[in-house]
């Protein structure tokens, strides 16, 4: 997987770089705002998300790409030619569609071959991309190509779409909902092979998806929308490990929320108060003393034991009101002197662990001073 | 109990399911293949006047079961090039009814599929609408409409756009407007739920791919549709080919259909054993393209499952 750098919501100035430009992108259905001032800069070669519920605005903003919805105002500079009002046939652009829109009345071939074949190319050129293409995705053999859609699997039907969608080369390969009609197993199998076959061909991807696990383990890095609006764009570690908003920190993942409020602000640490007792986070934050805050804390990063641990802060008590063994960890859940449920994971790192807490156990919660993160949103 | 068995089994027969599936099969049994078994003998007979249009084929008498069959009406059908030219006429406008209808039928099945939809139940009854008054009288109406001083020639030449009525009525033009105006519905209906159905992101991904609206309508629209087109046309071909009122209120001397020598032998001749011969045939036409159309229902069915 690539390396991602440093993650940012707003074009840069250098735009040379960034070969898919998405400005201050507005798209009302009547009264209602389906994408809302939305503004990325996606780089060539890179693989980008767009995570999102159902309603997000995120299909809405594919299709925009794709020329089946044009913009309500904003632009979409690709390679620096604005596209906003391109038909779809004219754009570089190909898509692979949820549950893929396969031709049902053409076979394999002929479906891979339709967008070469309206580019005109000469017959044996069509030929050998669509044969090069089948053998990208491993359908080469059988006479997987004489078949029609409906004879496929939903992993071979899969495959087929992703071939019709790279064989015209196109600049920049839309991927709407992938995996979503796979079933899990088969789905997690498929995620990294897509990301190599995308890789080798180096094109240029953005996709849609509802499921995060698929954005981190797919994205070099992700955009989380709420409500037509861009929340935060970075690297799966990023938008995990530094949400910008409780909304990203919910979403992504298990958090544990405590409200608060900022009692000391310095330049290297910060003190919130909380009805859990007093956090002291590692870094300055850019707020006001008794300014209100969010501290989130992820379930792996606590540790939960029976002995109570030392100094003033970053430490809280409960009861073990639940447990649940998932094998690979096993989740806690505490309950706290306030009466709120604190979720904590524990890895199971070894197969017979001696002295765990159990149902009822008072159990102290403790973590480390750079293992908080405060939200002022 | 095994199902086959089940058939047989006069408890299981009112329930639900055979008596479902078994009450309109009895009702063709009856009302079709019967009356169409007795017209198939019929053909066979002899015709017999006063009071009786035909004869028998069996006969009883002095200790003898004659047995007679008369095939000489097919004979006859076989070597006299009138029938032949009318079920060749028939074929023909049933032909081109088919092919206007389709012409006029398809895009207006088209938009009705694309229109908003809470626009599509009123285009839908806009469709339906000429079926609440009488068919008699639509087809009357379009006399009206056709003669020489009917109401096309006398705005033609109030705005001066000829001097002389055009001659319409009673020619292959007039039968034809008849027609494919009588037949159109029949074929709208089927292609407007065809294609109502269908994905647009079939369109969609064909224009994704480089597909101009033109070519996409060509290569996705109509090859996905063809169940709906072949759906309609036998819906107006087969019964045009037998069509009687049309041809007789609008039709003329050269627009000879079979429906008319049909009636011409029934009515006109007291020929029933020729009548019968003559529906007989147009039954074995008519066979063909619906053989053709349960084959690729068939087919149809098969690349489903």
């Amino acid at each position: 997987m690539q390396q991602a750098e440093q993650a940012q919501a707003r074009p840069r100035d250098d735009v040379a770089q960034d070969f898919l430009v998405i400005q201050n992108v507005v798209k009302s259905f009547d009264a209602l705002r389906a994408v809302d001032d939305v503004s990325i800069a996606i780089r060539k070669g890179e693989i980008f998300a767009l995570l999102g519920s159902s309603g997000c605005g995120k299909t809405t903003l594919l299709r925009m790409l794709a020329g089946f919805e044009v913009p309500t105002s904003g632009k979409i500079l690709l390679a620096g030619t604005d596209i906003r009002t391109f038909p779809a046939y004219a754009r570089p652009i190909n898509m692979m569609f949820q549950s893929y829109a396969l031709f049902p009345h053409l076979t394999v071939w002929d479906n891979i071959a339709f967008g070469l074949r309206r580019d005109g190319l000469p017959k044996a050129e069509i030929a050998e991309r669509v044969d090069s293409m089948l053998k990208l995705v491993q359908l080469h053999l059988k006479g997987y190509g004489k078949r029609k859609p409906h004879q496929l699997s939903g992993g071979q039907q899969q495959r087929v779409a992703l071939a019709r969608s790279l064989a015209k080369r196109p600049q920049l390969l839309l991927l709407d909902e992938p995996l979503a009609a796979l079933d899990k197993k088969l789905r997690e199998e498929t995620q990294l092979e897509l990301v190599n076959i995308v890789e080798r061909v180096g094109v240029t991807c953005v996709m849609v998806t509802h499921d995060q696990e698929e954005a981190m383990t797919m994205a070099s890095r992700i955009a989380v929308m709420s409500e037509g609006k861009l929340l935060q764009v970075g690297a799966p570690d990023e938008i995990y490990e530094t949400p910008n908003c409780r909304f990203v920190a919910d979403f992504i993942g298990n958090v544990n929320m405590f409200n608060g409020r900022v009692a000391i602000d310095e330049p290297d640490h910060c003190i919130v108060d909380t009805l859990e007792g007093q956090f002291y986070v590692g870094h300055g934050i850019s707020g006001t003393k008794g300014m209100d805050v969010s501290v989130g804390i992820r379930p792996e990063k606590m540790r939960i034991s029976r002995d109570a641990p030392d100094g003033a802060y970053n430490h809280t008590e409960g009861v073990v009101e639940n447990m649940a063994y998932l094998g690979s960890y096993t989740v806690y859940h505490v309950k706290l002197k306030t009466g709120r449920i604190c979720k904590v994971s524990a890895a199971n790192t070894q197969r017979h662990l001696g002295d765990r807490p159990t149902w009822n156990d008072r159990v102290y919660l403790s973590w480390g001073q750079s293992d908080v993160v405060v939200l002022t949103r | 109990m095994p199902s086959i068995l089940k058939c047989f089994d006069p408890r299981s027969w009112l329930r639900g399911r055979y008596f479902v599936i078994g009450t309109p099969y009895l009702w063709l049994i009856l009302f079709f293949l019967v009356p169409f078994l007795i017209v198939f003998k019929m053909s066979f007979t002899e015709p017999v006047n006063a009071g009786n249009p035909f004869g028998q084929l069996v006969t009883w008498a002095d200790g003898f079961v004659n047995l007679r069959i008369k095939v000489a009406n097919y004979e006859f059908i076989a070597e006299d090039q009138l029938y032949f030219l009318t079920y060749l006429s028939s074929i023909r406008y049933a032909a081109l009814t088919t092919v206007f209808c389709l012409i006029i039928g398809y895009p207006f099945a088209y938009f009705m599929a694309r229109a908003k939809p809470t626009l599509r139940p009123t285009l839908m009854m806009m469709v339906m609408l000429p079926f609440w008054t009488s068919f008699l009288l639509r087809v009357y109406a379009w006399k009206g409409i056709l003669t020489n001083h009917g109401l096309l020639n006398n705005f033609l030449m109030s705005i001066g756009a000829i001097n002389s009525p055009i001659h319409i009525m009673n020619t292959p033009v007039s039968l034809m407007i008849g027609m494919v105006y009588v037949y159109l519905p029949f074929m709208i209906l089927p292609l407007y739920s065809n294609l109502v159905k269908m994905d647009v992101r079939f369109l969609e991904a064909a224009a994704d791919l480089g597909s101009k609206p033109w070519t996409t309508f060509w290569k996705i629209t109509v090859p996905l549709s063809k169940s709906g087109i072949i759906a309609g046309s036998m819906l107006v071909f087969i019964p045009c080919i037998g069509e009687f009122v049309v041809p007789e209120l609008l039709g003329g001397p050269q627009t000879l259909m079979i429906g008319r020598v049909l009636w011409d032998e029934f009515f006109s001749n007291n020929d029933w054993p020729m009548a019968a011969t003559v529906a007989v045939v147009m039954l074995v036409i008519i066979m063909f393209p619906l053989a053709i159309f349960n084959r690729y229902q068939a087919q149809e069915q098969g690349a489903k499952a």
